[in-house]
């Protein structure tokens, strides 16, 4: 009896002290309403103060970029802290160069906002919108890559320019415990307005690439945010190298359609590079393509092809394979879609041929 | 034994869903500190440093990258390595503020193949972490040990 009443009162006083707790929270942690001023007064907002400035301006419809859920680890959410915001964190630190601290850029998702606050973020976030769209399609292109079409909500535009990126969330699913972004560049026509298609290659233990190749239905909502990004074609009349093999082809997906749509009597010859033909993708839509616009070539390039592909195509590295076709690349401009290394590899390349660094533009993974 | 903070955010960073999928720990329960004690213990015991074989890791991602993943004889012809690339970068769960592309190398070496990628070059060259036992990518010290003398004499 004596151990029932000790239990007992060790409860209530626990239940106590919880209460105490959750009112010191709410009184102490009550920030009140803040307002946050975006770009010297551009954009105005009134937030509930005690959340993150990430997490405060998602809410008021603003996106920064962001790819690890606000857990500080991608530093994709970068924004200049004019005024308000607490001392700079450990969290943010290693995050950061000397310069960035210098000008007080911080974290967006490690930032508390407590009181009014001024900010400064790139005015193209303006436009940035999040979308719940459906997914319509999911199409094996090969092996490891996949075409997500994925349909806008009724009387949405996202308003992409061929060459832009969205974010696509994957959900909290299995290990995965916080919903987290990735970043796809777009592959659809410009003109339907009614689609976004991605194109998703497999990452080994990827957590998003894992939820879309394994978890992933048709007719699923999908979460993802945009349009980001400025590679986009010139309004140049210059003739145009595209280099790019995998899932980097998306871009040019968008890109070749805008050419069609628009007419351009612009030459374009797009070098796409493979291991052998299992990793191709497309070849129909580039045959297609090729019919539709007169003035455009593709090259599907092999490095290593298999005995039994019969491959009569072009052999080689797809940068040597380039050279091989270009002798004078002076008055061109080219666009590549891939890693560090291979786009200082195809400049290096293009630029033996002669054609001035300015000319080329790239959309570096 | 009980973890510091540090130790313990860095563990949960590691783990299957923060940074990956199945994260980079395996079914290794040791203390991040005693993986990285025991690995580095057994680079150094073969008069090499982590710095060294991190890089020689490195150097073959560089050379491997530029070639639109096909293959690349390296070292005389004594491995050829391919670099499978994504878009995309991840960042380094030891909150070092590197972030690493996203990639998978695989280097053949006769019958042998070793897989590995740029943040495990990363992390094996500065923080001394080769991934826990039973991790999909781990690359066992005496494979590395193996590996780097086949290349570099």
């Amino acid at each position: 009896m004596t151990f029932l009443i000790a239990v007992g009162t060790l409860c209530t006083i626990c239940g106590v002290l919880a209460t105490l707790l959750v009112i010191a929270d709410r009184y102490f942690n009550d920030y009140g309403e803040c307002k946050i001023s975006i770009n010297d007064g551009k954009k105005e907002l009134t937030v509930q103060g005690g959340d993150t400035l990430l997490g405060s301006l998602t809410r008021s419809a603003l996106f920064i970029p962001s790819a690890c859920g606000g857990r500080g680890s991608c530093a994709m959410c970068k924004c200049k802290v004019k005024s308000g915001g607490p001392p700079l964190l450990a969290t943010e630190e290693p995050h950061l160069t000397k310069e960035e601290i210098s000008e007080n850029v911080r974290l967006s998702c490690q930032v508390k906002v407590r009181e009014d606050m001024a900010i400064e973020v790139p005015e193209e976030l303006f436009s940035i919108r999040e979308y719940v769209g459906s997914v319509e399609q999911i199409i094996d292109l090969n092996h490891d890559i996949k075409l997500l079409r994925l349909a806008l909500p009724a009387g949405e535009d996202i308003g992409i320019v061929p060459g832009q990126y969205v974010q696509l969330q994957a959900p909290k699913y299995a290990k995965n415990k916080t919903p987290v972004y990735r970043a796809y560049s777009v592959a659809s026509d410009p003109q339907d307005k009614t689609h976004v298609d991605l194109c998703v290659r497999r990452v080994p233990n990827g957590i998003c690439t894992t939820y879309v190749f394994e978890h992933l239905q048709e007719r699923q909502p999908v979460v993802f945010n945009g349009p980001y990004g400025d590679f986009r074609l010139t309004h140049t009349e210059r003739d145009v190298v595209f280099i790019a093999g995998g899932s980097g082809m998306a871009p040019f997906l968008s890109m070749l359609a805008h050419i069609r749509n628009e007419g351009t009597t612009r030459n374009v010859t797009y070098f796409f590079g493979a291991r052998a033909r299992r990793d191709l993708i497309c070849l129909d839509q580039m045959a297609e393509f090729e019919r539709q616009i007169p003035t455009f070539r593709f090259v599907p390039c092999l490095s290593e092809p298999a005995e039994m592909d019969e491959w009569d195509g072009d052999v080689g590295l797809v940068t040597e394979v380039m050279k091989k076709y270009c002798e004078d690349l002076t008055e061109m401009e080219a666009y590549l879609c891939g890693s560090p290394g291979m786009i200082d590899a195809s400049v290096a390349a293009l630029t033996s041929r002669g054609m001035p660094e300015e000319n080329i533009f790239f959309d570096k993974f | 034994m009980k973890k510091n903070p540090a130790e313990k955010l860095i563990r949960e960073r590691l783990e299957p869903g923060a940074l990956s999928v199945d994260g980079f720990l395996g079914h290794d329960d040791r203390p991040i500190s005693d993986i990285i004690a025991a690995d580095v213990g057994e680079i150094e015991a073969a008069g090499l440093t982590v710095e060294e074989v991190g890089g020689f890791l490195e150097e073959i991602h560089r050379e491997a990258d530029r070639s639109w993943e096909g293959a690349v004889s390296m070292f005389d012809g004594k491995i050829t390595a391919r670099s499978i690339e994504v878009m995309g970068v991840i960042p380094c769960p030891f909150e070092c503020s590197a972030h690493c592309h996203k990639a998978l190398i695989e280097v053949h070496a006769g019958e042998r193949c070793i897989q590995f990628t740029p943040l495990d070059a990363h992390m094996i060259r500065d923080h001394g972490f080769f991934e826990g036992k039973g991790s999909e990518y781990r690359i066992p010290p005496k494979d590395l040990i193996w590996l780097y003398r086949l290349c570099k004499g």
